[in-house]
């Protein structure tokens, strides 16, 4: 079991995907390990931070007995500030019994807080007690400030008992709903900001926290990173027994914007109708109809609904989202929303706030903007306008609206790839901190005429002895050049072109500021001197409209520059580089951390049928790989060896039903893995007698897999069985010279 | 050289030399198991198996062999392997088939 594979109390995941790191700075934070007592938890709506939370909360239940957890969320029917604070102590004291009795199930009655106190333990009955007589009195305080200050500080008559709590309380931007004589969150503040308990206050993160944040420690919960929502995918794919595959999975991961709950709901969605997400269309179709009446579809509407109630008024904000997301000048002034909207000043502001924290516009400096980034937002949108403001056909608009998902797919998953892809030049001139560096990194001619072709091995070396060199410029400040210029966007991918502000001595002086901007453009063979024109002009145009005065550009191309395009490089000082040199330049800086294994691509993967000698094929393609890697010959025999054993061992026991072997290799640093799978007999669902060796000479194939690779495991799946070998890069043959 | 069934095979007298091919599995394992038992039934005293273009031996190929050294200690015959290459003699020894042939490395490789 996996840490994260814990009891469930109050979360319902079974597997956390993709926020290891941030359950690891609660448990931190839970023991005491911040310098600061509070830590805000700011998050991206519909983000998980919910679940985050409660999972922390099980953990703490479940894996100790010093620290009381408590969990609290605000919900949207809380109505009055009084109410809600009533509650908290009622789940306080439920909680806070239910951890000392080490009895989960107590969290589940729903008896009144006198019967609870009777299951107390009884080394806590005097701070219990009286927090009962705090709660069975609220009806006769009239002082609602004082009732509220007395249950939130609930969890401090525990801590002067001697007892350890840990507070979450969840949800704090729904407190904007409460109404009541009292600040709900200031006093919230107030009480656990001096109280010493280490606590963490959640909600979104643009829920007005900036007076506070001071105080805090920060997380920041971001929507899932590209390769955690497919790792998501692809464990909800199991739990709900739907079938995916790389390509619908990339989709997933990509259209629901790493919105871990709407990669739920596509899944609930097929389970349902007892469909699987393996096509593109079957993506689609599920999507349209979440968004048409699904759960997709009912989340939106929920949002619009809370904060404006009355159905013409969404009506209005419906259209003045449309207009926003499709009309070429993105910004209205608030002012003209509100003559819109048809709200009365009071109402109206709240409602524009109310759609800021969701994230449904942008505000700023007076104007709004719908958020034409999120996709399922602007779908939304655009179907209910049509639907309701314009009152279309609802077939029409179905029909219309899928076709238009299915045709945007494939540019979805391109858009990923080639992001993907990308050198990562943000981050890449962030390291640029006046290292001193072969000026053959940077000048394609100069590498074309002294270092192409050379082997890898030599070719840093040789250029850490090349006498001319440049200093690189001290970067205080890189952002994607669409930060800067948003009409670069038309011209390319964000990823792919970026901005630096620096100083080239450190003298911080204007004569000294320089500005770099850079492009990673495309060309199957050396760009042309058009293409190299082409875009030289288009950076001009980028340090003129943002009056950069002292910049430098920088193209990359894949495989550098014609000599035409070299000198037109030369004309306007401006650098060229070739993918090879990128990669040259990025291990000598050391910044594989800050642009990541991007350029590496290091993993293959095959499907051989079971047959006489289709294992030799797998043989001959591990061989290449291995020669490819510097392997050692012996080392490379034996690796053929065992793999070939492998296989053998599929094809002999498994009775495969699709007699397919499925291999992966892939290959790190220092190591070869390579996973062998196929689907049929598992060895625990093999009779004693399938697997007794005859006269010991039979059998021999696991037993040469173990000699010959270093590590190799053996793991049964659902379906089938998989085979793990892994074998260590030592010492490379290399032929004299 | 004579080739029956695919197995390369030379006869001198006494002697008979059987060729494995480059990749010694279950099928090409039992041809030579077969020449080698016919060479055997012929009168063969000295039955030498060529591993010179083998390159690869799989676990099955090695227990056909261990038939064919059960074979030739049987008939009252010498048996040799020749020409073993430097991997295929560390598989040998790793299932213990050095303990019942002689084997004779690759001294060209």
């Amino acid at each position: 079991m996996s840490d994260l594979q814990r009891k469930r109390i109050l979360s319902t995941a079974e597997n956390l995907v993709g926020r290891t790191r941030e359950l690891d700075a609660l448990m931190r934070h839970a023991k005491g390990e911040n310098s600061k007592p509070g830590l805000m938890l700011l998050s991206a709506p519909s983000a998980g931070a919910t679940e985050l939370l409660k999972t922390a909360f099980d953990r703490l239940f479940c894996e100790q007995k010093n620290t009381i957890p408590f969990y609290f969320a605000l919900k949207k029917t809380d109505e009055t500030v009084r109410q809600t604070a009533l509650r908290f102590l009622q789940n306080f004291l439920q909680q806070t019994i239910a951890f000392r009795r080490r009895d989960a199930k107590i969290l589940n009655l729903s008896g009144d807080v006198s019967e609870l106190a009777r299951i107390a333990v009884p080394g806590d009955g005097y701070w219990i007690d009286r927090l009962v007589e705090i709660y069975q009195n609220e009806s006769e305080t009239n002082n609602e400030l004082a009732f509220v200050r007395q249950a939130l500080s609930a969890p401090l008559r525990a801590v002067a008992a001697d007892t350890k709590i840990f507070v979450i309380i969840d949800d704090l931007h729904e407190a904007e709903n409460l109404t009541g004589e009292t600040d709900f969150l200031a006093e919230l503040q107030d009480v656990f900001s001096n109280s010493g308990l280490e606590f963490v206050l959640a909600g979104r993160r643009r829920f007005l926290f900036d007076a506070m944040r001071a105080h805090y420690e920060i997380l920041r919960l971001e929507p899932l990173s590209f390769s955690d929502a497919g790792l998501l995918a692809e464990d909800l794919a199991d739990k709900f027994s739907v079938v995916i595959n790389g390509q619908t999975r990339d989709l997933l991961a990509a259209q629901m914007q790493g919105n871990p709950q709407f990669i739920k709901f596509m899944f609930l969605a097929a389970s349902e109708r007892r469909q699987n997400l393996d096509c593109f269309r079957q993506i689609e179709k599920i999507y349209t109809d979440e968004l048409f009446g699904g759960r997709i579809g009912r989340f939106y509407d929920d949002v619009l609904a809370q904060i404006a109630p009355n159905i013409e008024t969404q009506k209005n904000i419906t259209g003045l989202l449309f207009d926003s997301l499709t009309i070429e000048k993105e910004q209205t002034p608030i002012e003209a929303w509100r003559k819109r909207a048809g709200l009365g000043e009071k109402d109206f502001y709240a409602a524009i706030n109310r759609l800021n924290t969701s994230e449904i516009i942008r505000l700023s400096s007076n104007h709004a903007e719908a958020m034409k980034e999120n996709t399922s937002l602007s779908d939304y949108i655009a179907a209910r306008f049509r639907l309701e403001v314009m009152g279309e056909n609802r077939a029409l608009t179905v029909a219309e609206s899928l076709s238009s998902y299915l045709k945007r797919a494939p540019k979805t998953i391109a858009r990923v790839y080639r992001r993907n892809s990308a050198i990562g030049l943000r981050e890449l001139l962030s390291v640029f901190d006046r290292q001193e560096i072969p000026l053959a990194l940077l000048d394609y001619s100069r590498f074309r005429d002294e270092y192409k072709g050379a082997p890898n091995e030599e070719l840093l070396k040789t250029l850490a002895k090349d006498a001319e060199k440049i200093r690189l410029p001290q970067i205080v400040y890189s952002a994607h050049t669409m930060a800067f210029y948003p009409p670069i966007e038309q011209s390319i991918e964000k990823e792919r072109s970026a901005v630096a502000f620096g100083f080239q001595e450190s003298k911080y002086t204007d004569e000294d500021e320089t500005i770099w901007i850079t492009a990673e453009i495309d060309s199957k063979l050396e760009a042309a001197k058009d293409l190299t024109e082409f875009w030289c002009d288009r950076l001009e145009v980028v340090a003129l409209m943002c009056n950069f005065l002292n910049y430098k550009i920088w193209l990359i191309a894949p495989e550098g520059f014609s000599p035409e395009a070299v000198e037109v490089l030369r004309r306007r000082n401006a650098f060229g580089s070739s993918r090879k040199q990128i990669e040259l330049l990025i291990k000598t800086l050391d910044a594989e951390a800050v642009t990541g294994e991007k350029l590496k691509a290091n993993e293959y993967e095959i499907v051989i049928p079971m047959g006489e000698d289709t294992e030799m094929i797998a043989a001959q393609t591990i061989e290449e790989i291995a020669r490819r890697h510097h392997f050692a010959p012996k080392a490379i025999n034996q690796i053929k060896t065992a793999l070939i054993e492998a296989c053998i061992n599929a094809t002999e026991h498994s009775l495969s039903p699709d007699r397919k072997i499925y291999q992966k290799f892939a290959v790190e640093n220092d190591k070869i893995v390579i996973t062998i799978a196929n689907r049929g007999l598992r060895l625990s669902d093999k009779k004693a007698s399938e697997t007794t060796p005859d006269e010991g000479r039979r059998g021999w194939g696991l037993k040469l897999m173990k000699t010959l690779m270093d590590e190799v495991k053996f793991e049964e799946t659902d379906d089938g069985t998989r085979i793990s070998m892994t074998k260590y890069l030592k010492t490379v043959d290399k032929q004299p010279v | 050289m004579q080739t029956t069934f695919d197995v390369p095979v030379q006869t001198n007298g006494e002697t008979a030399t059987v060729f494995a091919n480059d990749y010694l599995n279950k099928l090409s394992g039992e041809k030579i198991e077969r020449e080698c038992r016919r060479q055997l039934d012929a009168g063969c005293k000295n039955l030498v198996v060529n591993f010179a273009e083998t390159e690869i031996v799989n676990s099955i190929g090695v227990s056909i062999l261990l038939g064919v050294i059960d074979a030739a200690s049987n008939a009252g015959a010498k048996i040799v392997f020749s020409d073993v290459n430097d991997d295929t003699i560390e598989l040998f020894e790793m299932l213990g088939l050095t303990n019942h042939v002689k084997i004779v490395p690759d001294s060209c490789r």
